[in-house]
């Protein structure tokens, strides 16, 4: 039986508007768990999140740990007690605070107080050949005579939004073109003073006065 | 019968060749049987004939060689990211195909595309340093002289058997049936130089590789036409190998009627997943194991509706195109220009429209088109394109076409894509052979 005119238009209809209701797309959930959009559209990890490689999302960091870059680092004044264990409180032992002279290094496996502040510091190891002898986000750096298991700097891959966010931080340059953390400022290119995974790039090809700590491969001027 | 071919293909709209068919009924006359018997034994001749032109291998093509300048100040910053500062020639497409009706019933059709490629293509080096790929080599045919390699991008393959007046089932790669543009893709056809940008950003896959059931039926003066599609859907290797279980359907339909002198309207639908995957070996328990993992992965919807409306001399085309697509969360691929953060999820679309009016001298058609896009990337939301040029007819088998165009991508919010107009000149010759 032939269809009228009349017929074809409302299945024509009917398809349109079957077809055009389907949905994917959910504008108030466009980012993967534990992201957020950035003011340019994008998605990046949420405060207190690291990602999991370069695709795989952000996740949540667990207690007493801090986001610092693409890695979960323990809060000041704690500590893991081996790698892939949960941070723990310092008590005189890594990473604890002590003082030169004042506030000794209670455990004798780091008994060096490494000075940050004055004579205030955190107790750590030396005696190491490489970072692979280091607690977990820790590298083996020479200061003179001495070579110790240097902590990560305080806040660097932190987000932020301003300067502001990265104030007290070692980290204390909030980068807000690109990346929207904190970074090391005033770094020495040679030798190169930043944490191991991390390179001082010289930006003053691009007009900056600034020498910043990045990651490893991230230095858009080489 | 080339001409029938270039229709099959593509490369001529089918409805310019129906009002020029040798095989059109000749008028009945009652009056002598005998003249009538004359008659059909001449055309059950040319039917003949006919069959066995079909059935003869043909190999046929197009190409095109265009002229473009762009008209920005030199000062643009367009200059310093996409475009080339200088006004340049090049042979654009170099298309063959070969076609055959292989058996009763079947037939296959092969397209490929020459290209200069990937001779000249940019690559940006780790300290961002963009060079140009060489591919010279010293020819073994003359130890003194260098030649410059090419490559080949196969853009059809398929064989179809007629199944059924109303069902024809085609297997192998072919054209995504969406819209007007993708089918029309030989340059001759096309009545502007360049695609509009919402059919450059493949919100359909261009072509797919897997099963087209097709076909069409005459309701009184309309017809309805069908495609129905399963395919391996997109993927980094998706002309040969599918890595997701999910395979990708999709469908048109299209209603030509006779108002005016042509009015056909469709839509079209599509939808799959995008699958890429790395794969790593190890040792676990003195076994060695491989670990796969999805790199990169969404799904996606696209739809579109499509009207041709032509009225004598004038001739309007539109297109609106949308597509959606949410990433898998442990395999959203990193921003191009900040690795650090991830692209969004994304609602695409965008749509244009053509007019065009051929004139009487000459085959000319001057003409116009706009169009609108937000792409899917979440730091360009806005481009504008405006065109206008003429097409000139200089002989049925080639086609002579200057316009000027310009483009404005606007909310940028990345450093490399400067808010500043985009201006060109084009002038091109395109021809069947």
């Amino acid at each position: 039986m032939p269809l009228s005119a009349a017929h074809f238009h409302i299945q024509w209809a009917t398809v349109l508007i079957v077809g055009l209701g389907a949905c994917l797309y959910d504008p108030d959930d466009v980012c993967s768990r534990n992201q957020e959009r950035t003011d340019t559209g994008l998605c990046e990890c949420v405060a207190g999140t690291v990602p999991v490689g370069a695709t795989a999302g952000c996740e949540l960091c667990g207690d007493h740990e801090v986001a610092a870059g693409d890695a979960c680092i323990c809060a000041d004044g704690y500590a893991r007690a081996a790698e892939g264990e949960a941070c723990g409180l310092a008590s005189g032992g890594l990473a604890a605070p002590c003082a030169s002279g004042s506030l000794p290094c209670a455990d004798a496996a780091y008994d060096y107080c490494r000075p940050v502040d004055g004579t205030d510091g955190y107790c750590t190891s030396t005696g190491c050949t490489g970072s692979d002898e280091c607690p977990s986000g820790y590298d083996c750096v020479e200061d003179g005579a001495t070579r110790y298991c240097r902590r990560p700097p305080t806040g660097q891959g932190a987000p932020c939004a301003t300067g502001a966010d990265c104030d007290g931080y070692e980290a204390s340059y909030c980068e807000t073109y690109q990346a929207h953390i904190c970074l090391v400022p005033d770094c020495s290119i040679s030798p190169d003073s930043c944490h191991e995974g991390w390179v001082c790039c010289d930006l003053s090809s691009l007009g900056l006065s600034e020498t910043l700590c990045v990651e490893n491969g991230l230095c858009p001027t080489g | 019968m080339i001409r029938l071919a270039l229709v099959v293909a593509g490369v001529f709209p089918a409805g310019e060749i129906q009002a020029q068919s040798p095989v059109a009924p000749a008028p009945a006359n009652t009056a002598a049987v005998a003249a009538d018997t004359a008659e059909e034994d001449a055309i059950a001749a040319e039917l003949r004939a006919i069959e066995e032109e079909e059935s003869r291998l043909h190999i046929y093509g197009f190409a095109d060689f265009t002229f473009t300048a762009f008209l920005m100040d030199e000062s643009s910053r367009w200059y310093d990211t996409y475009f080339s500062a200088y006004p340049t020639f090049a042979v654009g497409n170099l298309n063959l195909y070969l076609e055959k009706r292989i058996a009763p019933r079947w037939s296959s059709l092969i397209e490929f595309r020459l290209l200069y490629l990937p001779n000249g293509a940019e690559e940006v080096s780790d300290s961002g340093v963009v060079t140009q790929i060489d591919t010279s080599v010293l020819d073994y045919e003359d130890q003194t002289e260098y030649l410059r390699w090419g490559g080949i991008s196969i853009e059809r393959a398929w064989v179809e058997y007629r199944i059924h007046p109303l069902a024809t089932l085609r297997a192998g790669q072919w054209l995504t049936p969406y819209g007007i543009w993708n089918a029309d893709h030989g340059s001759p056809v096309l009545i502007p130089i360049r695609r509009p940008f919402v059919i450059g950003q493949s919100l359909f896959p261009r072509s797919q590789t897997g099963l087209l059931l097709h076909g069409s039926r005459a309701f009184g003066d309309q017809t309805l036409s069908y495609r129905l599609t399963l395919s391996n859907g997109r993927g980094p290797a998706d002309t040969y190998l599918d890595l997701d279980h999910n395979k990708a359907v999709g469908g048109r339909l299209a209603l030509d009627t006779p108002w005016l002198d042509q009015f056909t309207a469709g839509v079209s639908l599509y939808t799959g997943t995008y699958s890429a995957r790395s794969r790593s070996y190890g040792l676990r328990n003195d076994e060695v194991v491989a670990d796969d993992t999805l790199i990169e992965g969404y799904r996606e919807l696209a739809m579109a509706a499509d009207l041709r409306a032509r009225s004598g001399p004038l001739l309007i085309d539109t297109e609106v195109i949308t597509r959606q697509g949410t990433y898998a969360d442990a395999a959203r691929p990193p921003d191009l220009l900040v690795p650090t953060e991830q692209q969004p999820d994304y609602f695409a679309y965008g749509g244009y429209v053509l007019a065009g009016v051929r004139l009487p001298w000459l085959d000319l058609m001057p003409y116009v088109m706009g169009e609108y896009m937000h792409p899917m990337w979440a730091t360009v939301p806005h481009i504008w394109e405006g065109a206008i040029g003429i097409n000139m007819r200089a002989a049925p088998t080639v086609t002579l076409k200057t316009q000027f165009q310009g483009a404005r991508f606007s909310g940028i919010r990345n450093p490399v894509m400067p808010d500043e107009p985009i201006l060109a000149w084009e002038a091109q010759v395109a021809w069947v052979f």
